[in-house]
């Protein structure tokens, strides 16, 4: 029921380096344009003003809750899908949506994470991903972002570094631009804000893989507040 | 130095004419509990302790188990203190919550207030059966604020899991060290905020208490709250100025809550 072998030789890994970077492209229809992942909440609440307070929020915030969160989520789902145990893989499902307390911010796992599996099922015909979307259908699991990353590794013979290092990218991606749609932050300095994140990933997924099952989550009162009260606000950008 | 192994365990039942009696109780020290008081329908068990607070080593338990029919409110008569650690332990304390369908768990303690230097580990699960009835408050202090003392604590982590008719829809964690909690607030504009995580099943439909977080936020004091998974529960979080406005808007929330959820109109009898 598995996915493609993974290989050893540096051609072969093109496969599941292109496989990852196709999934992880603004192209590829998954939806996470149009999330602000709470950043627009906290805008609007007057927090985040500018690159300076952009980039705090960063790194006080989005990279703990990726590390504690979708990464380690991602870890155990990529380790959990190679048996597979889907026993596991449901718990972590039901986990992800439970970790995301503003309903905005455990949708858009959930929508981002159903395209993902969907579109990997349908485009790649992979058996693994058939599955998974079948059971997750059948069972009622909430789809997950980060589980869906991992059912990507999986498919495309990813190891688990290059699996973490997407989602890291991904999300840290996804929040800078959406900050240049709704700050005054220009090109480049949301580009040297993104490289210097970027430049702490081995510390940071070095710590995602060993968090255990009962130690995942992490929350910022601040941006959950921000979130749930973007959910009613008067105008706004994103879905989140 | 002495280390506590304190338990607390109370069952609270529905007796044949309706009110709720304690059917077990079983404490040790620290723990101690106050003589319960009946409200209408209501039981109010306030848990006291009877010591200066918590000091590194110790470990404590709380088993609560609400059954069908039966209304329970927990509340504290004063904040829990938890001491500076000078070896390399730290505080525990795990407490599960069980509520029935039909039950009313009404759970209120005073903030925690980490002292510095200290550490505390602690997790709480709540677990509903479908119809339960929950009011819950865990609140936590920046720290001795009055003597200067903020974000001074070692390591603080703070468990919450949520299940509701077996299912997760809540797991929150607030894992700071002292440092990392300061730089938080800092960046939120918030320098000494007292934090308090609400979380509310069958108190009212959604659209009340989204209007009720709307109308109790202000640019100083941040409320906000959601649906959880399922849709059946909420979370509201609560970042106040101080101490004495986390109580206010904590009070404000339950009085708006009253006309749907009558069990919260209880007068607490504290100052």
């Amino acid at each position: 029921m598995n996915s493609v072998p993974a290989t050893n030789t540096e051609s072969a890994s093109a496969a599941w380096i292109c496989g990852l970077l196709q999934a992880g492209d603004s192209y590829y229809p998954t939806g996470s344009y149009a999330h602000s992942y709470g950043l627009e909440g906290l805008v609007q609440e007057g927090v985040v003003r500018d690159r300076e307070t952009l980039r705090e929020f960063v790194f006080v915030s989005v990279i703990p809750g990726l590390v504690h969160g979708d990464l380690a989520l991602a870890a155990h789902g990529w380790r959990a899908l190679g048996t597979p145990d889907w026993a596991r893989i449901a718990e972590l499902a039901r986990l992800s949506s439970a970790i995301k307390a503003p309903r905005e911010l455990r949708t858009a796992s959930e929508n981002i994470g159903r395209q993902r599996a969907e579109l990997l099922a349908n485009l790649r015909s992979a058996p693994l991903a058939i599955e998974y979307v079948r059971r997750a259908t059948d069972e009622g699991w909430p789809h997950s972002s980060a589980l869906s990353a991992a059912l990507e590794g999986r498919v495309f013979g990813a190891p688990l570094a290059g699996v973490l290092s997407g989602v890291f990218y991904a999300n840290l991606a996804s929040i800078v631009a959406a900050a240049m749609k709704i700050l005054r932050v220009g090109q480049n300095a949301a580009q040297t804000l993104l490289v210097e994140a970027l430049a702490t990933a081995p510390e940071h997924l070095a710590v995602a893989e060993t968090i255990a099952i009962e130690d995942i989550g992490w929350f910022n009162p601040w941006l959950d507040i921000a979130a749930s009260r973007h959910e009613s606000a008067d105008a706004r950008l994103f879905i989140s | 130095m002495a280390e506590l192994d304190g338990h607390l365990e109370l069952r609270a039942t529905a007796s044949a004419d309706g009110r709720t009696v304690l059917s077990h109780q079983s404490f040790r020290a620290p723990f101690h509990l106050s003589k319960p008081y009946a409200h209408d329908e209501v039981l109010q068990v306030q848990i006291v302790n009877p010591t200066a607070g918590m000091l590194e080593g110790d470990r404590l338990r709380v088993d609560i188990a609400v059954e069908k029919g039966a209304a329970l409110l927990v509340t504290t008569p004063s904040h829990a203190r938890v001491f500076r650690a000078k070896g390399n332990g730290g505080v525990t304390c795990r407490q599960t919550l069980r509520v029935a369908s039909g039950g009313w768990l009404d759970w209120w303690p005073e903030p925690l207030v980490p002292h510095a230097g200290s550490r505390y580990v602690q997790e709480t699960t709540v677990d509903l059966e479908n119809g339960a009835a929950l009011f819950f408050c865990d609140a936590v202090a920046p720290g001795r604020v009055a003597r200067g003392e903020a974000w001074s604590w070692q390591s603080l982590e703070m468990k919450l899991n949520v299940t509701q008719a077996g299912r997760p829809i809540l797991r929150e964690r607030l894992a700071l060290s002292g440092e990392q909690a300061a730089k938080l607030a800092g960046w939120a504009g918030a320098s000494e905020p007292w934090l308090a995580t609400l979380v509310l099943a069958s108190v009212g439909e959604n659209a009340i208490c989204q209007r009720i977080t709307q109308e109790l936020h202000t640019p100083q004091c941040w409320v906000g709250g959601s649906t959880l998974a399922g849709d059946a529960a909420w979370s509201v979080r609560i970042a106040a100025r101080d101490g004495q406005e986390l109580r206010d808007v904590v009070s404000k929330f339950r009085t708006r809550l009253v006309e749907n959820c009558p069990k919260l109109a209880v007068d607490l009898r504290r100052v």
